[in-house]
């Protein structure tokens, strides 16, 4: 009874290898489904993943550092805080800087007039708070 | 050893997806006979294939390689099943009765259900019927040249929700890669308010369809074709010339009798609980797959895991449809969806992607090892519907 | 032959459920039935105002209650 439990137990796994195969050859022979796989895996961009693969896995090594980690994660706090809008100002502000090359001198009375504005006084208020807080 | 005079009898009428599917996995503690008009199993959707790729290769497979030894087969065609008296009658009213039954034969397809089609299928095909009529689409295709291509739904219960938007892309691919596509006005025409019928779908659909070129007409359900002239006439009341059509025929129920009579529809489709494939008071007899009322999707998937329910309830679970699609869809040019939804929510806008067409692909290759062997899919599949169920797809992509 | 009317129950049914339920029962339908169709899905109010719209039908009422849309079609314009 056993012997017979054996080989019919060795029979339904080559049955199963079989029909394991039978799948394989199938995704084997489905050329539109190879074509589309190796579209995804050679591109430039996979190319240049593997050409910079060192650089990479070093790099990933440094950042999953446990000290580096958590300041990686101190920095996405930080990100989330903040405000989308203010950003958004200041890198137009930034930008405001960049084209304007030539900064005309201003007269005092008109620096007076421009740092009574509401817009003005508020960022300078958030440039004090910061460096407050950098202070202490 | 169990005695086999010991296990009780469950009979299954129908050797497709659901019907294999369920006899596979009832075969340890049941005395399981299915009962097939024909000793192959077909894989439909490679209707599509042959069609708009001439791809014959994964078509049928003979129902025994399918079935895992014990499963009992019987090759024959079921005249009546009657379910006070427990008793299903063969061709031959040779009769047979059961403990349980689990009713699972698919859908008849009639041409004749919209006036002319039955001659339109004979000059252009068709990809819900045979893959006599697949090969005629190809045909068409390949060799169309210039003039109006239609593809018009007649019956919106059709097999395969996606399959007119799956058609009508393959044939833009074919025309394309033939370098004839400018000189052919491609139509899809549909009875729904918009291009897809579920809103959600449509907005990953829509944008796809008018990227290549596809002129969709609304409220069109063909009703009348006039092969003479080349018109089709909607239901709607509105005209449309083709130089080439194909219609979605007209999908009822299965020819069997079914007794007591209110135990199917007008339409010959069987009365089942959409959560526990029970028909009527019945609590020994199911109605699974694309011939229940039961599947809110006719497809392949929809069998399966109405199959896989109707084995754990029968075991004495309380296992419940969830009403979840996950209808692969091809797009052409190595793209995908899916559309995938259950009864508490509309589909997920799923995006077209390399990825996705390429998880369509390894499951149309791996569907006969899916039929063989459900205890090592089971786990993969229950990850996998897990992972994608809409609820999660909803919040990933809005 | 009388004129008829029929309900058309497709609560439950999100859409389309509701218009290809009332496509269904308007292939069997003849000038002078009316339809009534019940239906729970939000969208279907626009939809069925498209549909009479495109197929010139006459919408007798369209009007909700608690628990359900009801729209009442009188069907003149088949062919």
């Amino acid at each position: 009874m056993e012997e017979i439990n054996e080989a019919e137990l060795q029979s339904e796994s080559l049955e199963r290898l079989l029909h394991l195969v039978e799948m394989v050859n199938n995704i084997l022979k489905d050329e539109e489904l190879l074509k589309a796989i190796s579209k995804l895996v050679v591109s430039e961009e996979t190319f240049l993943i593997i050409d910079r693969l060192p650089q990479l896995i070093k790099l990933i090594e440094q950042l999953t550092r446990q000290e580096n980690l958590e300041k990686i994660e101190l920095m996405l706090s930080l990100l989330q805080s903040l405000d989308k809008q203010m950003l958004e100002k200041l890198s137009n502000a930034f930008k405001a800087i960049k084209a304007e090359e030539k900064v005309k001198p201003m007269s005092i009375s008109k620096m007076i007039t421009t740092l009574s504005e509401p817009e003005v006084s508020k960022g300078l208020n958030v440039m004090l708070n910061l460096l407050k807080a950098l202070g202490s | 050893m169990i005695n086999m005079a010991e296990k009780k009898k469950f009979l299954i009428v129908g050797g497709g997806a659901g019907g294999a599917i369920l006899a596979n996995s009832l075969v340890k503690d049941f005395d399981v006979t299915v009962i097939n008009d024909s000793p192959y199993h077909y894989y439909w959707p490679q209707l599509l294939q042959i069609a708009f790729r001439n791809d014959y290769s994964n078509l049928y497979r003979s129902l025994s390689s399918l079935l895992v030894k014990g499963v009992n087969l019987v090759i024959d065609r079921v005249k009546k099943v009657d379910l006070q008296d427990r008793i299903v009658t063969l061709s031959n009213n040779k009769t047979m009765n059961y403990d349980y039954v689990a009713i699972a034969p698919g859908v008849t397809i009639e041409h004749k259900g919209i006036d002319g089609n039955e001659k339109l299928v004979e000059q252009y095909g068709d990809f819900h019927s045979t893959p006599q009529n697949a090969s005629k689409v190809f045909d068409v295709v390949s060799n169309m040249k210039k003039g109006t291509f239609v593809i018009a739904v007649g019956d919106p219960y059709h097999r395969c929700p996606p399959s007119p938007y799956e058609g009508i892309l393959l044939a833009d691919e074919v025309f394309r890669l033939r370098g004839v596509r400018n000189d052919i006005n491609m139509i899809l025409a549909v009875p729904y308010p918009r291009a897809y019928p579920a809103e959600t779908f449509n907005e990953v659909l829509e944008p796809i369809l008018k990227e290549r070129g596809i002129n969709v007409m609304t409220f069109f359900t063909a009703d009348k074709i006039d092969t003479e002239n080349k018109k089709i006439t909607s239901l709607e009341g509105e005209e449309l010339s083709y130089d080439a059509a194909i219609v979605v025929p007209v999908h009822k129920g299965p020819k069997i009798e079914i007794k007591p009579d209110d135990a199917i529809n007008q339409d010959g489709f069987i009365n089942a609980d959409k959560f526990t494939n029970q028909i009527l008071k019945y609590d020994d007899a199911f109605a699974i797959g694309d011939a229940s009322t039961s599947a809110n999707a006719k497809t392949g998937v929809t069998a399966h895991l109405q199959a896989k329910v109707v084995s754990k309830r029968v075991l004495g679970l309380d296992a419940r449809n969830t009403g979840r699609t996950n209808c692969p869809t091809e797009l052409g040019f190595e793209k995908g969806t899916f559309v995938i939804s259950d009864y508490n929510h509309p589909a997920a806008k799923v995006p077209a992607n390399t990825i996705n067409f390429i998880m369509k692909r390894l499951f149309a290759d791996a569907y006969w090892d899916i039929i063989r062997h459900p205890e090592f899919w089971d786990p993969i599949f229950d990850v996998y519907f897990e992972n994608t169920q809409p609820e999660v797809l909803w919040k990933l992509f809005r | 032959m009388s004129e008829a009317k029929k309900v058309v129950d497709a609560r439950g049914l999100s859409c389309p459920g509701p218009i290809t339920n009332l496509t269904k029962a308007y292939r069997d339908a003849k000038n002078g039935d009316v339809l009534e169709i019940w239906a729970t899905d939000p969208g279907f109010k626009s939809d069925i105002k498209a549909w009479i719209e495109r197929t010139k039908n006459e919408l007798v009422e369209l009007r909700e209650e608690k628990d359900k849309i009801i729209a009442i079609i009188k069907i003149t314009a088949k062919k």
